[in-house]
């Protein structure tokens, strides 16, 4: 399968007529298509399942909204509306073009789900003719189950490998290797035929072969309402088991966010503790302060009181006190203390009168003294204030350091519990081990129905013998006893044909996912396919199973995709150059991915972009300007035939206007515009 | 049922007529595949076989 071209009549963010050439030479097989958030990159995706299965993606929102909005807006009611998405391909030598549309009169303000309507057409050497019933032709080409392997969105890739979609993507496999055919006619076909042969013996026929029949017929009822009630047991235990795995999952999401709670519970325990320390410190330098902040005012003061005293001292400008008062008496008084007269320029009265001039020094020098040891004090005493506010300011700033070092601490806990549903754990413990007991109940009764079922097998196998090694006499009966052993002869062959098959394929599958996952993941890790065909991840430096983070599922996906893609086209090649008639399966399928880069980070983004020209022979990729950076660009640029850019206009002028850069030149990106749509512009190379 | 046996010892072992059953039943079944239930599918492999075991 090849495709040609992609055509868009007013599909949901498309307005109007946009058209795509998909075409591709050997040499560069990939398609690149740039598109911002919203563009419709993952409706162009849709746009290719659309027209060949009629379905979208479980992500698409509004799936009933398939005419474009706007072209629904204009358009008045009573009038009819219309939209379509034309696909053409190539596939073995025929042209097919398959035109889905969906055409309705106006009658609501919103759209409502409509029943679409599809023609394919087939066109060989010029001459074209509708295909009668176009849906199975393409399941033919390329059935539904596979698409999940050629039309995918690389962000949802790694759910191929969980839960229920293990089994699909199983089916897919045996759908496209070949291997479906061969268990519809084990499983189905052929029993049937060998048991309307068996009852074409007539009632003239050989009785005992009859009643041969008749028993295994009886039987094989048996089986199929055995059958039936293993399948209800399957899916009853695939339900409990999904219960139990949710517990499983909230009791570790509990299990995880006790710690973490513990954790946090301590953290407030000592942020408390600090909080209360802070402001202990913090009112004390608030104390300090009030008491002797005055003591940071009088720095200078103190020296320069005691320089300009001691000046007066030495000077003896110093008042003496009262001891000058009391001779000052004696001098008016004319009568010294020790009765002497003091008369005026006698040698008495000068020699008091010089005493006078010292009197009360030695009291000025004693305060002196005090004034010189207390203004000592208050230098001290401003050194000590000081000393007490630097001890405080480094308290505060350590106990804010350490609060801030808890709140980061503990911003990092919330935000490891954030989204963590915190149930009770014994609630949850009791609700596993309900589901879990259900389960077991469940997984018992599906033994004891599969022992069942093995019973009937070997009694209807009995049957079957006894039926081949009957002795019959009527030449009829003995025809029908031979054609009945050939077809079941047949049986037993595809049998052996489906064992033998499905191991070679997951063989070479496994070999496959191997190569292409070592050429792109960089970590010790290796794909391994079980015989069940579940992928598992080894790591093989560890030699255990590897804890898978969503990028490596992602890669793992990928390479399982590329890995089917090759193994398709070689078995395909294969069947071409060696014409066999019991050779099935392969095909040379395209492949489009949305987002091929998911949540890579760049070197992965780098390698993948190198890898995915070599996966299959025509690779559509839609890509965001993020995602075409540097190398994947160069990578991925250099293997393109052709590249579009989805321009979007936006009705927001508050939003800027944007461009891509490609190989160098500024190609629209986001324009302003009269209605939100996007529109396709092909890019020059 | 080993898995080391291929594809050809297993088409040796059958008789002629049941390697040429063989390999029409899987053209009936390839060229049905894409039909849930295909109505004649059983009716034509009964049609082939009493061709060949007449």
């Amino acid at each position: 399968m090849k495709l040609l071209k992609l055509t868009l009549d007013n599909f949901r963010v498309f307005y109007g007529t946009q058209q795509l050439d998909l075409e591709v030479t050997p040499d560069k097989p990939a398609i690149l298509i740039f598109g911002m958030n919203g563009a419709g990159k993952t409706t162009l995706l849709n746009a290719f399942t659309w027209a060949l299965y009629g379905a979208f993606s479980d992500d698409v929102e509004h799936q009933e909204r398939v005419i474009n909005d706007h072209a629904w807006t204009q358009t008045p009611f009573g009038e009819v509306v219309s939209a379509s998405v034309k696909v053409e391909f190539e596939h073995e030598g025929l042209l097919f073009t398959v035109l889905r549309t969906v055409t309705t009169t106006k009658k609501t303000e919103e759209q409502v789900a409509l029943t679409a309507k599809l023609i394919v057409t087939e066109s060989e050497h010029g001459v074209s003719a509708t295909v009668t019933n176009g849906q199975d032709r393409i399941q033919k080409i390329l059935p539904e189950g596979l698409r999940q392997f050629f039309f995918f969105n690389g962000e949802r890739m790694e759910r191929m490998f969980t839960g229920d979609r293990t089994d699909e993507v199983k089916q897919a496999i045996k759908t496209l290797m070949g291997l479906e055919e061969i268990e519809r006619a084990i499983a189905t076909h052929l029993p049937n035929a060998s048991r309307k042969l068996s009852r074409q013996i007539g009632s003239n026929g050989d009785g005992r072969l009859q009643a041969l029949t008749a028993e295994q017929e009886r039987l094989e009822q048996h089986k199929l309402d055995v059958h039936k009630q293993l399948l209800q047991l399957s899916e009853t235990a695939g339900g409990y088991e999904r219960e139990v795995e949710a517990a499983n999952q909230a009791l570790l999401a509990n299990g995880k966010a006790a710690p973490l709670q513990r954790q946090r519970a301590k953290l407030k325990v000592r942020l408390d503790d600090l909080v209360a320390k802070r402001a202990e410190r913090q009112e004390k330098k608030r104390d300090l302060l009030a008491r002797s902040s005055f003591l940071a005012f009088t720095g200078g003061i103190d020296n320069q009181v005691l320089d300009l005293a001691e000046g007066m001292r030495k000077r003896r400008e110093l008042p003496a006190g009262i001891q000058r008062d009391y001779i000052d008496g004696l001098l008016e008084d004319g009568l010294c203390m020790c009765g002497r007269d003091l008369p005026e320029g006698s040698q008495a009265r000068m020699a008091l009168e010089e005493r006078r001039y010292n009197a009360g020094l030695a009291d000025v020098e004693t305060r002196w003294m005090y004034l010189r040891g207390k203004a000592a004090d208050l230098t001290l005493a401003r050194a000590d204030l000081l000393a007490k506010l630097r001890e405080c300011v480094a308290d505060i700033e350590e106990i804010e350091s350490s609060i801030r070092q808890i709140d980061a601490e503990e911003s990092d806990i919330a935000r490891e519990l954030e989204g963590v549903d915190v149930m009770d754990v014994q609630r949850l413990e009791e609700r596993r081990k309900e589901f879990d007991r259900k389960r077991l109940d469940a997984l018992q009764q599906h033994r004891e129905a599969q022992s069942q079922l093995t019973e009937l097998d070997e009694q209807i196998e009995k049957v079957r013998r006894q039926f081949h090694s009957a002795r019959v006499q009527d030449e009829e009966s003995k025809r029908i006893q031979r054609q009945v052993a050939l077809v079941d002869e047949v049986l037993t062959a595809f049998q052996r044909i489906l064992a033998v098959k499905t191991e070679e394929v997951r063989q070479q599958l496994d070999q496959k996912v191997k190569s292409v996952f070592g050429r792109i993941c960089i970590k010790p890790f290796t794909p391994h396919l079980t015989p069940a065909f579940a992928l598992e991840l080894v790591n093989h430096s560890a030699g255990v199973a590897a804890a898978r983070s969503t990028g490596e599922n992602q890669i793992l996906g990928l390479s399982f995709v590329g890995a089917v893609s090759e193994l398709a086209k070689e078995t395909h090649d294969r069947k071409q150059k060696t014409p066999d008639a019991v050779l099935g399966g392969g095909g040379v399928y395209p492949v489009v991915m949305d987002a091929p880069f998911g949540n890579l980070d760049v070197a992965y983004q780098n390698d993948i972009a190198e890898s995915l020209p070599k996966l299959t022979s025509q690779i559509v990729t839609l890509l965001s300007k993020s995602q075409s950076r540097g190398m994947v660009l160069d990578h991925l640029g250099g293997a393109a035939s052709r590249m579009y850019v989805l321009r979007s206009y936006i009705t927001n002028t508050d939003a800027d206007e944007d461009t891509i850069t490609i190989h160098g030149r500024a190609y629209p990106y986001v324009s302003h515009g009269d209605f939100n749509h996007t529109v396709l512009e092909e890019v020059t190379l | 049922m080993g898995t080391t046996e291929s594809l050809k010892d297993i088409m040796d072992d059958l008789s002629p007529e049941a390697r040429k059953l063989v390999a029409k039943v899987w053209q009936l079944e390839r060229e049905h595949l894409h039909v849930k239930n295909p109505t004649l599918l059983t009716d034509e492999i009964v049609r082939a076989t009493k061709e060949l075991a007449k």
